[in-house]
């Protein structure tokens, strides 16, 4: 079901007429595009903490946003309510930012004939609320049971339904239903003086029944909790330059980072990112392939259609380390003359749509993972990261490890703790020597900021070496 | 505030007045408006206006809380959110600790406390402003030759909070925010950076040729950086970087993540943090002040305390849920105040004149503070100070060492303060940290 087509439409005595009428006000002879974003979105939290089931929350947030386009020119402007009158006046105010009053009028054609990515269900009503309860207290006995030395566990289980709709004066018009569920486990171990957390997630668009009636939540639990046992056990880590494997999965959030957000088309339609002006040329190592797919199905990052309308396409960024091309949304793709690629995200109908990442990931190469680790004398393992940043326009992007070991003589010896990596995008993927045939997507828990914009995303790679790449720590 | 807010108010206050005595509500309704506008090489690219509300309702039934919120006001979505925080409540476990705010809770609608200044503008004046802030950072130097442009925007916001303890409290709020970001190149190599003000009032923003040419200033400075080598030396921090460093020590002194023991200043109270020559002030009600309130998230009134004395931790941060958990009474920080930092009194050139070789850090990126251990690393970009000078640019290198030892290890606070934050503090320096490089 689509709240917007089924409750929101009614409610505001809105019809098809009336939306022609919406776009014709946004639109005119010097308007490139104009578009209108309905959108009905439900989220709930449920979280257990000191063995209590002792949060829960739900939010609804609804509005509309309208935007028109003329050139390089933006206006755009939203609001809550849906009354007719309070949208065509929003659809003038948008309009402002071209002296024109002439207006154009169209006819609306429903575009349907998408591969649906995700079931059109709710999570929130896919269980009971007693169930979600039931099923945080469950895991929590589970991880106390498993570990004496548990001083915390905090357990979180959370899903939204989003309803939208898109219509623009290109004269077509979409409805979309997304769900989205997302587990977490946070477990802190203390042994002796030491206390370290470990953490442990995933999700994807789908029911809750899809996770909750599977194994996964438990053996999530038993990944928090190993995450912590091993950095009980970590000892700083010595600063510099040095060789770094990347297990896969998860790791390929250092993709995101180091050539996702640089591959965006806006940046490079500005020319500020430092891959602007290299299609056909070489910007990694011949092993890298990198791909971003929002059609796989189920997963956190795809899309049937983004939030522009446009059905969402296995694009390839990086071919055997060629630079293929750039990620698109309506607007850039118009301004760069090339086709858009489906990768035209917005966080919500408060917000602009820009070119953004759905599941960005690396091909797996020939290589076996323990060949690897073996051809490595010195140097670090890092398998899990919490987080990293990019600077676009000089390449530089920053990592931190939340699991990561030393290597000494090809094998994996002890863990480490409060290691950063530091690196230049283009740079570190030519050091790439190489790829191994393990590649894995992450468990569905990444949520991308680019601009005050939130959107959930996925990630993946296959295990990987970088030749010298300069880390931070304590020792020196 | 708008009339819509004061009929807001008077509804969500009959409503509240009305609802059972066997369990506590709280509403909380925030709404705002504003328009942003960014302008390009001279020509306007995003006009963006805003309307935003949302109310909040909190049901406590039996020491269970639900929390359900809703951005559409209508006397049906107000019901049915009000439902749903009942239904939540139900469904969840006991907790002993839940309750609202009880006690020194705010009595009074529409406090004025000096950081409401509204002002109207075509979007032609906003239009301007931003133009002439980019124009002044192009025309600075032949090397910038890309801009992300210039943006400016302002809103102004109504908070309104209600318990059936009694709190009863509003106040509106305005904001002006004008900033620049420059790209420069030479020898093939890009670099970026920005400048920004934001103020309460609109005369007191910085203009907009001082941001554009702030902008271009920053962004030349940082052209031919280099690498450096992997060492252990002092590091001065920017005002701006220093503010992000006493908000990690904020949240660690949060009461949600000591009773949760998930901070590594859980077993510090009383106990010496930082040097001894360190005073941070927490002041609710300073004029124009960013982070002026009356009162907290809860409708606790908010008040001045000196959580930092001679470098002794004095206070958690407490709200009612955390203080109960700790057995102490809330401080009213369901969230912070303005911050201040209390300087040594020294210009940031006297700090870097008395450094023989350390760095000034302009620049931190990624994630790596550890709340839980304090644990610090962070890539990094700065200037290499040898000799009591700048001496060039340096890049691809990180700062590590533990917030414990950091806070410590706070030699000097300069007198240079930050404006843009509601944390007010100068540059900060620090005895010891280690540089990893290449």
């Amino acid at each position: 079901m689509n709240i917007i087509k089924d409750y929101i439409f009614e409610e505001n005595k809105l019809n098809f007429n009336k939306i022609e009428d919406i776009i014709a006000e946004s639109s005119g002879p010097s308007i490139d595009l104009s578009d209108l974003y309905m959108q009905y979105t439900t989220v709930e939290s449920w979280t257990c903490e000191d063995g209590i089931v002792k949060s829960g929350s739900q939010h609804i947030d609804s509005g509309y946003g309208i935007r028109s386009i003329s050139n390089e020119k933006t206006g755009f402007s939203y609001g809550n309510n849906f009354n007719f009158n309070e949208i065509m006046k929003a659809a003038k105010l948008s309009k402002s930012i071209i002296k024109s009053n002439s207006s154009q009028s169209l006819n609306l054609k429903e575009y349907s004939d998408f591969e649906k990515l995700y079931i059109s269900e709710s999570p929130l009503a896919s269980v009971t609320d007693d169930q979600k309860v039931n099923f945080l207290r469950e895991i929590n006995k589970y991880i106390k049971g498993k570990d004496k030395r548990v001083e915390q566990v905090i357990i979180n289980l959370s899903s939204s339904f989003d309803s939208i709709f898109v219509a623009n004066s290109l004269g077509t018009y979409s409805f979309d239903d997304r769900p989205l569920v997302r587990f977490n486990v946070m477990v802190i171990l203390k042994s002796g003086d030491r206390v370290e957390r470990g953490s442990a997630g995933g999700g994807g668009r789908y029911t809750y029944p899809m996770l909750l009636d599977t194994k996964r939540p438990y053996e999530l639990a038993d990944e928090a909790i190993r995450i912590a046992n091993v950095n009980l056990t970590s000892k700083p880590c010595k600063a510099g330059n040095t060789t770094v494997v990347l297990g896969s999965g998860w790791p390929g959030v250092l993709l995101h980072e180091a050539v996702g957000h640089g591959l965006e088309g806006d940046f490079n339609r500005k020319k500020t990112s430092n891959f602007s002006d290299l299609i056909g040329q070489k910007v990694a190592s011949d092993l890298c392939t990198v791909i971003d797919d929002g059609t796989i199905k189920d997963r956190r990052g795809s899309l049937s259609i983004d939030d522009e309308g446009t059905p969402t396409a296995k694009n390839t960024l990086i071919e055997n380390g060629i630079l293929k091309g750039y990620m698109q949304d309506l607007m850039n793709a118009k301004l760069m003359d090339v086709k858009p690629t489906g990768n035209g995200r917005r966080e919500s109908y408060a917000h602009l749509p820009m070119p953004r990442m759905t599941n960005t990931y690396m091909l797996g190469g020939t290589s076996e993972a323990d060949e690897i680790i073996e051809s490595v004398k010195d140097g670090i393992y890092a398998v899990n990261f919490s987080g990293g940043q990019v600077d676009i326009t000089s390449g530089q992007f920053v990592f931190t490890a939340s699991e990561a070991y030393k290597i000494e003589s090809g094998k994996v010896t002890n863990a480490i703790k409060g290691m950063t990596l530091i690196g230049n995008g283009p740079d570190v993927l030519k050091k790439v020597s190489m790829v191994a045939n393990d590649m894995k997507l992450d468990d569905g828990v990444g949520t991308c900021g680019k601009e005050g914009q939130s959107v959930p995303v996925g990630v993946g790679q296959p295990t990987l070496k970088i030749d010298d790449i300069t880390v931070g720590g304590t020792e020196v | 505030m708008s009339a819509t807010f004061h009929e807001t108010t008077d509804k969500l206050k009959s409503i509240i007045d009305g609802l059972d005595n066997k369990r506590e509500y709280e509403f909380h309704f925030n709404s705002a408006d504003g328009a942003d506008v960014t302008s390009r090489f001279g020509d306007v690219e995003n006009i963006q206006y805003h309307n935003d509300e949302s109310l909040t309702v909190t049901c406590i039934d039996g020491k269970r809380k639900g929390v359900a919120s809703t951005n559409n006001l209508s006397d049906e979505s107000i019901k049915l959110t009000i439902d749903k925080s009942k239904t939540i409540a139900s469904y969840l476990e006991t907790d002993e600790h839940q309750g609202l705010a009880k006690d020194n809770l705010i009595n009074q609608l529409n406090i004025d406390c000096d950081i409401n200044f509204p002002k109207t503008f075509s979007s032609d004046q906003l239009i301007d402003m931003t133009v002439e802030c980019e124009k002044a950072a192009l025309d600075y130097d032949k090397r910038i030759n890309n801009s992300e442009g210039s943006e400016y925007g302002y809103s102004q916001s109504n908070n309104l909070i209600l318990n059936s303890h009694g709190a009863v409290g509003s106040y509106s709020s305005t904001s002006y925010t004008l900033s620049c970001v420059v790209i420069a190149e030479e020898n093939g190599l890009k670099e970026r950076d920005y400048a920004y003000t934001t103020r309460r009032n609109f005369e007191q923003t910085e203009s907009a040729q001082a941001i554009g040419k702030l902008s271009a200033k920053k962004v030349i400075s940082r052209l031919g950086a280099k690498s450096i080598s992997t060492r252990k030396c002092p590091v001065i921090l920017t005002p701006e970087l220093s503010v992000g460093l006493f908000s990690s020590f904020l949240s660690a002194i949060n009461g949600n993540n000591i009773y949760k023991k998930n901070s590594f200043l859980a077993e510090y109270l009383n106990k010496q943090v930082f040097a001894s020559h360190i005073n941070i002030t927490e002041k609710p009600d300073i004029k124009e002040g960013l982070g002026t309130k009356p009162f907290d998230s809860e409708g606790v009134k908010t008040s001045e305390k000196h959580i930092i004395e001679g470098g002794v931790l004095n206070t958690f941060l407490l709200d009612t849920y955390s203080a109960s958990q700790l057995k102490l009474k809330s401080t009213g920080n369901s969230g912070y105040t303005n911050i201040l930092i209390e300087s040594s009194k020294k210009m940031l050139n006297d700090l870097i004149e008395s450094v023989d070789e350390g760095i000034l850090v302009t620049e931190m990126m990624g994630s790596g503070a550890n709340m839980l251990t304090g644990d610090y690393s962070r890539g990094a970009f700065g200037y290499l100070i040898e000799k009591g000078k700048i001496s060039y640019p340096v890049t691809n290198f990180t700062i590590a060492s533990n917030m414990i030892d950091m806070f410590k290890n706070i030699e000097e606070i300069g007198n240079d303060y930050y404006m843009n934050s509601k944390i007010k503090c100068g540059s900060v320096m620090i005895k010891d940290m280690t540089i990893g490089g290449s």
